[in-house]
């Protein structure tokens, strides 16, 4: 576990409807409080790493951020990798502390996707990864891509549309807890089995929110761990799996670039996925995040759902994950959407999540994944 | 807003030319001996530009299958519910496909199907699929 990079500050903003937000305006207030949370001040900041905006797209949105921000830093660029933009940004950050290029890396994702494009807006504008001649002529939109995914892997591995329930249903307890959630309101399985079909057979309460907020970190060399004001998270490895784009290019619906990625990550770090303690997985979808864990081995294959409707992803359950609500209940503002799964990890971590803090974990696991299970990318960090 | 019309590019031009004349084309690597789908410069596989074109049967079977209740835009709103299913023909590549004629919802994986050409605008033909009753 060889690595000079830890995350030395987070922060992640109210994520939900905030009226008067903005895309730069979210990302200020990410930043700011990323960079104070880890002991710094903006000109310690000698590197910038953005994702993307659909309400203000750009083209270099991470030179418009520290031009807006005031940031004059060394290295300053955007990353376009979908769900896994999150994780792929803390890699790339480690990576440029790791080789001695910066000392602080600011990352920061954020979007007014509900008040800025209203959820129709964000679902069209989201249809566009859909490929322009083969896919989108047929009325393909994200939900019912994964819905595909959904039917073939039902069918596959017997998973009940309950077992799917169990996992909104969970991610909704932990949002519960959590005051910075976009939804906190209690849900039963019930509730998920009633809410409308949006593309069979995935429901309204299958899928993730569509939110305003932004989160941000800041990713420094492990030389300054002495002076943080916080305890210290190591980024221990990461890994990559990038299969295809468009779901009919897939070169398989049950086994994704999540495998590689977690596979490479787990080598990395010199661990199992059983060495585990917490894990902050990548669920726009409740089948999302099913078909991950199994593709990833944490269960076997066809048992998650069963687990997951006994408790298995809960904050005292065998794997706690997405502790603070997911995509599904904490909320999704797009690419901060995966940046929230690593620094929740990190608030894990520093046993600093209160009303919902699991007990003592040391070792966490991260994972974005982008377009329709195409890009993936997973994270090991340990409490230092 | 409008259902999107697929604008051929020089990779795809003869694929959507053979769905003018009721035929369904795709790439095989002689190489490789192996179907590709969507049309692309090269194998996918060994990367040899030596792709050959051929015509399906445009015989298949459903591989997955959902019935769409919101559509990504207007325009597809008003036709739901509708399917969208992904197909296997029987040359071994994979299309996406609506099928029109589904008589129950959901569609099983596994139901034989034809691809039929939709004209979607002036010089446009879809593929679709139908279901072999």
């Amino acid at each position: 576990m060889s690595t000079s990079a830890i995350i030395s500050g987070v922060h992640a903003t109210q994520v939900g409807r905030l009226e008067g937000s903005s895309c730069l305006s979210l990302h200020d207030e990410a930043a700011v409080a990323a960079i104070s949370d880890a002991g710094l001040k903006p000109e310690d900041i000698d590197g910038v790493i953005c994702a993307y905006s659909l309400t203000e797209p750009h083209l270099m949105l991470a030179s418009w951020f520290s031009e807006f921000f005031g940031l004059s830093p060394n290295v300053c660029f955007a990353i376009q990798a979908g769900g896994a933009t999150g994780a792929v940004m803390v890699s790339q950050a480690a990576a440029l502390v790791e080789n001695g290029t910066c000392q602080h890396v600011l990352v920061v994702a954020g979007d007014n996707r509900l008040t800025g494009l209203s959820r129709d807006g964000a679902v069209y504008a989201l249809s566009q990864v859909g490929h322009a001649q083969f896919e989108r002529p047929y009325g393909m939109s994200v939900p019912s891509a994964y819905a595909l995914v959904a039917s073939r892997y039902m069918h596959e591995y017997n998973v009940e549309s309950s077992q799917l329930a169990a996992i909104a249903v969970t991610m909704r307890e932990h949002a519960a807890r959590n005051p910075g959630a976009h939804r906190r309101e209690s849900l039963s399985i019930k509730d998920v089995l009633n809410s409308p079909m949006i593309s069979s057979p995935l429901r309204r309460l299958d899928c993730s929110l569509i939110s305003d907020g932004a989160g941000a970190l800041v990713v420094s060399t492990g030389r300054a761990r002495s002076d943080l004001p916080n305890k210290a998270v190591k980024i221990v490895s990461s890994g990559q799996g990038h299969t295809h784009e468009h779901i009919i290019a897939a070169p398989s619906l049950t086994d994704f670039g999540c495998k590689q990625s977690s596979e490479q990550a787990f080598g990395k770090a010199g661990i199992l996925a059983s060495d585990i303690d917490i894990a902050q997985i990548y669920d726009s979808f409740t089948i999302t995040l099913l078909v991950e864990l199994e593709s990833i081995g944490f269960f076997e294959r066809g048992e998650a759902g069963a687990a997951i409707a006994n408790g298995a992803l809960k904050l005292d359950g065998r794997l706690p994950c997405n502790t603070h609500g997911g995509l599904l209940s904490h909320g999704h503002p797009g690419a901060a959407g995966g940046v929230f799964h690593v620094i929740e990890a990190v608030t894990q971590l520093r046993h600093k999540g209160i009303g919902r803090q699991v007990k003592n974990p040391e070792l966490a696991f991260v994972h974005g994944d982008g377009g329709i299970l195409s890009a993936h990318c997973s994270l090991i960090l340990a409490r230092d | 807003m409008t259902r999107p019309i697929p604008r051929p590019t020089s990779e795809t031009e003869y694929f959507w030319q053979g769905c003018l004349q009721n035929q369904l084309r795709f790439q095989h690597c002689p190489s490789c001996d192996q179907p590709q789908f969507p049309p692309r410069i090269r194998c996918h596989s060994c990367h040899k530009d030596s792709l050959v074109w051929r015509e399906s049967t445009k015989r298949g079977t459903v591989y997955s299958s959902t019935t769409v209740m919101r559509g990504p835009n207007k325009a597809f709103q008003d036709d739901t519910p509708y399917v969208i299913a992904l197909i296997d023909l029987e040359e071994g590549f994979r299309i996406m496909a609506n099928i029109v004629n589904a008589d129950s919802l959901p569609v099983e994986i596994g139901t034989p199907i034809q691809i039929i050409f939709e004209s979607v605008a002036d010089q446009t033909a879809l593929p679709q699929a139908k279901i072999i009753y």
